[in-house]
């Protein structure tokens, strides 16, 4: 992707990453964990570059024509309207650019380790859970049979 | 062409496929199968991965239209309100399903005598009684003694899984409401069982495959003792057409392997494709004296198409449910509506299957809600909330079967060796649609006596074709069936279907272990006729 992606484009990049998901507390923002997931992912696909290029070009449109200025030169405040209304002109790109931007983040290890070990592989060590306890079904066995006879 | 002629061939290695081909060989049957998948080991799934939840996008994606892989054929579903799903590799479907193994009810045999809809099957419950029994055995079924859903079960195998807080939360929500549920039986061991499976360790997403054995599927249950009793099976072997001559018998298969058209006879073929790829295959076998496909002088091949539509209701609780700890697809599960109450407005019911959820990456799509979490400033705040909180309550309806939903033959689409692919055209009938706004303000309500503090509704997610039935349906009047009682096809002696495409209506539970216990009953009557077959 780099060869597609300008400075300034990469830097628009960031900033609608870490807008799509900010830093909060102990959780790092989508900016700084998924900008190399994103650029690996357009360049082993064209059709995510696709997604990931039009998003971006459709970003910078609604900044040129609402503002009259790059994305990045907008006011933080100003970023997250323009965000919506791209969302609400191209929802379906949109969307996979934002399902591209949560499957980077939440498959990344430092994301992982700061959700805590529930959100961790399932394998090899599996879950911690209590044996079945029989006495949940002593109401429920008070009901009787429920089907029906033929 | 092959010199080797099999007493059977099978094609398709899955659930019942890999069944029948068991049985038959434990009766020195000589048996060939051909799969165009290929073998699936554990140590390939990526359950045991960092980047784990991809692959429930990519390679381990239900849709094989999605999944895309070279085993794969394509199916097109433009024109289905719900797609079809599957995965074709030995063990079928198995290799990605969640285990969940209720039986069908004794009802759900006589449908037409109860309740004057569709059809009866012409054999009953208790006829495959033996049958559930000795599957239930073989893929190693866990589960509670007394499921007050069905007359007395024999003693089930294996204790039943954990419900955890999860199940624990929703069962309360179940007893306030006065209505019956119950622990789910499972195809997942609860301790050691059969060669090598592991207890189940709770670890989820069996969707993505089971890593240490502990969910049944038969490539690890019924094959290797099938192999070792002889049985020849050829993978990524991808049958064309069926040959018939002037008797109306099947004389041989054609089949694409390494590139190549190859051909195989056999004295009796068992079609074994599910209830998408084996009305594709008949009418994919045209000549002259099957000129609307094999098997089809009815015109009923590819008809009749059932899916079980679904609403997947979620509830958000304030408390951490451990919302993944344990079997994806099982945990409770309540036939409380499942029966006719003609009060409600519609005929026969539906099952709520309660289910768990996957990791952080399905809850950041959404999960079961089938609604992404927002993105912004609030994204952190709404993840946190559901992230294990979240309780699924899924309504399963039983559908009737209705004869404009359909599997043909696209005119256009292929698959990669050029044989003509399926389209499925299908809608929600009426009754079903009722069915659903039933079962969706039922759900609602126990899981707000459950507490939850905020309800979602996902109502017939298109991906959602689980169960693939109706197809080629089971009759003893050949003018409005396919195959006979004992899944022998009415217009041709040596051919049997044994998958879901054989049912003559859908129940309102997943059919893996009633198609297995049929596929098991026709393999039965297969090695107690054999001579006169």
């Amino acid at each position: 992707m780099d060869k597609f992606l300008t400075d300034i484009q990469k830097a628009g990049l960031v900033d609608v990453l870490d807008l799509i998901i900010p830093r909060l507390g102990e959780m790092p923002g989508a900016g700084q964990i998924v900008f190399e997931y994103v650029e690996a992912a357009a360049c082993g696909s064209a059709a995510t570059a696709r997604v990931v290029l039009d998003t971006l070009m459709a970003i910078d449109a609604a900044a040129g024509s609402g503002y009259g200025k790059p994305f990045t030169e907008i006011a933080d405040t100003e970023k997250v309207a323009l965000l919506e209304a791209v969302e609400e002109q191209r929802p379906s790109l949109f969307g996979e650019f934002v399902d591209l931007v949560y499957d980077g983040y939440y498959t990344d290890a430092f994301v992982i380790e700061r959700l805590g070990p529930d959100a961790g592989k399932p394998q090899p060590e599996g879950r911690p859970i209590a044996l079945f306890d029989p006495q949940i079904v002593v109401s429920v066995r008070q009901l009787g049979p429920r089907y029906r006879t033929v | 062409m092959d010199n080797e002629q099999p007493d059977v061939l099978i094609i398709g290695a899955g659930a019942t496929g890999g069944a029948v081909a068991w049985s038959l060989s434990q009766a020195g049957i000589s048996v060939m199968c051909l799969d165009q998948g290929d073998w699936v080991k554990p140590s390939q799934y990526h359950t045991n991965q960092p980047d784990w939840e991809l692959s429930r996008w990519s390679d381990f994606h239900p849709d094989p239209n999605e999944r895309n892989l070279d085993v794969d054929y394509p199916v097109n579903h433009t024109e289905s309100a719900i797609a079809p799903l599957m995965y074709n590799a030995v063990g079928g479907s198995t290799i990605h399903w969640g285990a969940h193994f209720p039986r069908y009810h004794p009802s759900d045999f006589k449908v037409r005598t109860l309740d004057g809809v569709a059809d009866d099957f012409p054999y009953s419950y208790e006829d495959l009684v033996p049958f559930f029994d000795l599957n239930d055995r073989m893929m190693g079924v866990s589960g509670l003694d007394g499921d007050p859903f069905y007359p007395p079960k024999s003693p089930r195998p294996m204790p039943p899984l954990a419900l955890g807080k999860h199940g624990e939360t929703i069962a309360k929500g179940f007893d306030a409401l006065g209505w019956s549920w119950w622990p789910a039986d499972a195809a997942i061991a609860t301790t050691a069982y059969g060669e090598g499976r592991q207890a189940c360790n709770y670890g989820s997403s069996c969707d993505l495959g089971c890593t240490t054995g502990a969910r049944a599927s038969t490539d690890l249950v019924y094959w290797p003792s099938a192999l070792r009793a002889g049985v020849v099976l050829k993978t990524r072997a991808r049958v064309r057409e069926l040959v018939v001559g002037d008797d109306d018998r099947v004389q041989a298969v054609l089949y694409y392997q390494d590139g190549r058209l190859h051909e195989q006879r056999a004295r009796l073929v068992i079609v074994a494709c599910n209830g998408v790829g084996t009305p594709r295959l008949l009418l994919n076998s045209r000549s002259n004296r099957f000129p609307d496909g094999l098997a089809n002088r009815s015109g009923l091949v590819g008809k009749n198409l059932m899916y079980h539509p679904a609403a997947f209701v979620t509830g958000y609780f304030d408390d951490p449910l451990q919302s993944n700890y344990g079997p994806v697809s099982n945990s409770v599960y309540s036939h409380h509506f499942y029966e006719t109450d003609q009060s409600r407005g519609f005929v026969r019911g539906y099952q709520f299957q309660v289910t768990r959820d996957s990791g952080p990456l399905w809850a950041a799509h959404g999960g079961t809600s089938g609604g992404r979490i927002p993105w912004g400033a609030d994204h952190h705040k709404v993840f946190q909330e559901r992230f294990n909180h979240s309780l699924n309550v899924g309504v399963l309806t039983e559908d009737l079967p209705e004869e404009h939903n359909t599997i043909t033959i696209d005119p256009v689409l292929t698959d990669s060796d050029g044989i003509p692919a399926p389209k499925a055209t299908y809608r929600v009938g009426d009754n079903t649609n009722k069915m659903l706004d039933h079962g969706v303000a039922r759900a609602t309500e126990v899981l707000e006596a459950a507490g939850a503090r905020d309800v979602t509704v996902n109502r017939v997610p298109k991906i959602g074709g689980w169960h693939l039935m109706g197809t080629a349906r089971t009759g003893t009047d050949p003018g409005r069936s396919v195959v006979d009682t004992w899944g022998r096809a009415h217009d041709v002696p040596n051919l049997f279907l044994v998958d879901g495409s054989v049912l003559v209506t859908s129940g309102a539970v997943n059919v893996t272990s009633t198609i297995q216990a049929i596929a098991l009953r026709t393999a039965d009557y297969i090695k107690r006729t054999r001579r006169q077959l």
